[in-house]
């Protein structure tokens, strides 16, 4: 990928475009996110729009990838603190635009997910994409936050009537904290009606299911089809949002 | 209670006071110390002016309370972090804070804001929300103080922040270490969850069987990366040993303590091999075992261990001759570029000005393994990542790392890895990552 601050030109409406045009204009897309460049980013999501191309896929193909090429170079320490929110900044304009079209156009509510990242961690960047991710696939969200105890998890499964669980953790020291959090809701006796699905780097599969998670993301953007997947839903279900 | 008097120091002495208007006049950000009650104790020139931002915002049914309680959160955070951190302090405007602390105890706060991230014209109608706030009589005096809003852009605002957390480390008394700290175990944790996630993307599942694997596999290459004394590298595989053993031992502190224990006494034993002295070495392990029945969690003692090795290359370093040093590395960075072609002791010998039979000797001393069994392992190591990666034929792989034939390449392989190419590449396919009860 290029870096540089490319000038992209401003893009024309045509009655119809192609498939290889659309293509092209996602990975302009992808690329003024990660530029941080909102005004092209507000253009081109526009133009996409006007061009009835699938909502999600403008989410998925156009927004998301450049906002995690710019949270994978904040990792590497090429980023600081200025340039993620710069390229926040850039992808909420996007979704704002989608939302309120993703809102009308969405059949009901796939499901409820209480999410948050563990107690006595503070990291929030990959947790705030997973949101993105499955709110732009039709699920309810209720996000906790930051440095979130077990109980407030459970409290707010029960208050919401949340079906998933979805915990995060970035730090090796934290990460047992998923397994008390589990636990309580097993004492409960919430954990039946309740699935639940755990992520963030140094989580392996292996501890998830040591400590009996439901499901296990490797990645952000897998967060969907696993939440979809624990919840017998069918793959294709939502994911489009044409008219 | 009043101001603590840490922060009425400032007032009194004129050299603290300097470097306060510094600050703004380096970076162009408008600065405050607030002590801990939030009351100001020193502002800068900005706050003087009636027509400040932040005075009309407040007139205007932005109380200040919302400020302060913003500012709060944020020291909390800086606390926790270790560093100065930086958000937002009412919508689209933008602050740094840091703390002021006395023997670990917060006293209170320097605060940088307001400062923009964009130029006003370019912020979008729903960053500019609080505008509505504001009374339509005063939108005028608004207009008018928006654009003396300092900009600072990314490169800048992270100085910003750097300096500030340089000036609240003076203002501190003694200063700041225990935050310093903090900041060490959150990047050495961080170090270790990037390592993990390295980790699964190479071997999806991460099974018990194939962690000790590549424990054992980095445990010798680690070995012969300290008697090199490649110090930056020894480290990050270093980091990565810890990440396996974590992932190994997480939830059971007690066999990861012994295991890193463990590790210490390996790797020591690789420094006296590599002519640290016996005596100091002794030492170092007699701190080992004193010092570590202290140590009670994780984050603790994965900072201890760290240290523990940059005192091990010391030693190692002090005992050094530097000039065979440079030439094995040299040669050792030959091989790395050339290991796909028919090298020789001889031609690798002449490219770092040395006979044969006297670097045969140097590689012998200080990697402790023969020069033909250096080349094979680089060769198998790249052999491996192309079996995992490439779908190419085992004869194919054989050629491009420099072996004449495929059945040398088995043999060779077999005698490392201790199984052949062909189940090597079975055992590393990918499995599914659905979790089954």
């Amino acid at each position: 990928m290029i870096y540089q601050e490319k000038k992209i030109n401003p893009i024309k409406i045509l009655p119809t475009i192609g498939e290889a045009e659309v293509e092209m204009k996602l990975v302009q897309l992808q690329q003024a996110v990660a530029l941080r460049n909102c005004k092209v980013v507000k253009e081109l999501t526009e133009g996409l729009v006007k061009e009835e191309v699938d909502l999600f896929k403008i989410l998925n193909h156009g927004l998301i990838p450049g906002m995690l090429e710019n949270s994978e170079r904040f990792r590497r320490g090429e980023f600081f603190i200025p340039e993620l929110l710069m390229s926040s900044r850039a992808l909420k304009i996007g979704l704002n635009i989608l939302r309120p079209l993703i809102q009308e156009r969405k059949r009901g509510v796939l499901g409820r997910i209480v999410i948050g990242t563990v107690k006595f961690d503070l990291h929030d960047i990959g947790k705030n994409l997973v949101i993105i991710l499955l709110e732009g696939n039709g699920f309810e969200i209720i996000d906790l936050g930051v440095d979130v105890p077990p109980e407030k998890f459970i409290k707010a499964v029960e208050k919401n009537g949340a079906q998933i669980l979805a915990m995060s953790s970035l730090l090796t020291s934290t990460m047992s904290w998923m397994r008390s959090t589990i636990e309580l809701l097993h004492a409960s006796g919430m954990d039946g009606l309740v699935k639940t699905m755990v992520g963030g780097a140094p989580v392996t599969p292996i501890f998830a299911k040591n400590i009996g998670a439901d499901a296990y993301c490797r990645e952000a953007t897998s967060a969907p089809a696993m939440a979809k997947r624990i919840l017998g839903i069918r793959e294709d279900e939502h994911t489009s949002f044409t008219k | 209670m009043s101001t603590h008097p840490l922060l009425n120091r400032v007032k009194e002495n004129p050299e603290i006071t300097n470097q306060l208007i510094s600050y703004t006049q380096t970076t162009t950000i408008p600065l405050r110390l607030i002590d801990s009650k939030g009351e100001n104790v020193w502002q800068s020139d900005f706050f003087r002016s009636k027509a400040h931002f932040c005075k009309i915002l407040q007139s205007g049914g932005m109380p200040g309370r919302l400020c302060k309680m913003a500012h709060r959160k944020a020291v909390r955070e800086s606390v926790r972090w270790g560093e100065a951190t930086m958000g937002r302090c009412c919508h689209s405007l933008m602050q740094i804070n840091a703390p002021v602390m006395n023997y670990g105890k917060l006293v209170g706060y320097l605060i940088a804001s307001p400062f923009l991230l964009v130029s006003p014209s370019e912020l979008q109608p729903d960053e500019l929300t609080f505008l509505k706030k504001v009374r339509t009589k005063k939108r005028k005096d608004f207009e008018k103080a928006l654009p003396l809003i300092p900009i600072v852009k990314d490169e800048g605002a992270n100085r910003a922040a750097k300096i500030l957390f340089e000036l609240a480390d003076q203002l501190s008394t003694p200063d700041l270490s225990c935050l310093r700290k903090v900041r060490e175990i959150q990047e050495l944790q961080g170090k270790i969850a990037d390592q993990i996630r390295d980790l699964k993307a190479l071997d999806r599942d991460l099974n018990p069987s194939s962690l000790t694997k590549l424990s054992y596999a980095q445990e010798k290459e680690i070995i012969t990366k300290i008697r090199l004394g490649d110090r930056v590298v020894a480290k990050e595989m270093f980091y990565r040993l810890l990440a396996i053993l974590l992932t190994q031992y997480l939830e059971n502190f007690e066999l990861l303590k012994i295991s890193v224990l463990e590790l210490l006494i390996i790797l020591t034993r690789a420094a006296v091999e590599a002519g640290t002295k016996i005596e100091e070495v002794l030492g170092m392990k007699y701190r080992f075992i004193t010092e570590s029945a202290s140590i009670k969690n994780q984050e603790n003692l994965c900072i201890w261990v760290v240290e523990l090795l940059e005192k091990l290359m010391d030693g190692i370093y002090q005992t050094r001759h530097a000039r065979n040093y440079q030439r094995l590395k040299k040669a050792l960075d030959f091989i790395e570029t050339h290991y796909n072609d028919p090298l020789t002791m001889a031609q690798i010998a002449r490219e770092v000005y040395l006979s044969s039979s006297r670097f045969s000797h140097i590689v012998k001393s200080e990697l402790g393994i023969t020069l033909g069994d250096y080349i094979s392992k680089v060769r198998i190591d790249k052999a491996k990542v192309l079996l995992k990666e490439r779908e190419l034929p085992i004869s194919q792989i054989a050629l491009e790392v420099g072996f004449p034939d495929q059945s040398y390449f088995t043999k060779v392989f077999k005698k490392v890895e201790k199984c052949t190419p062909k189940i090597f590449r079975q055992n590393s396919s990918p499995a599914p990552s659905v979790l089954s009860h």
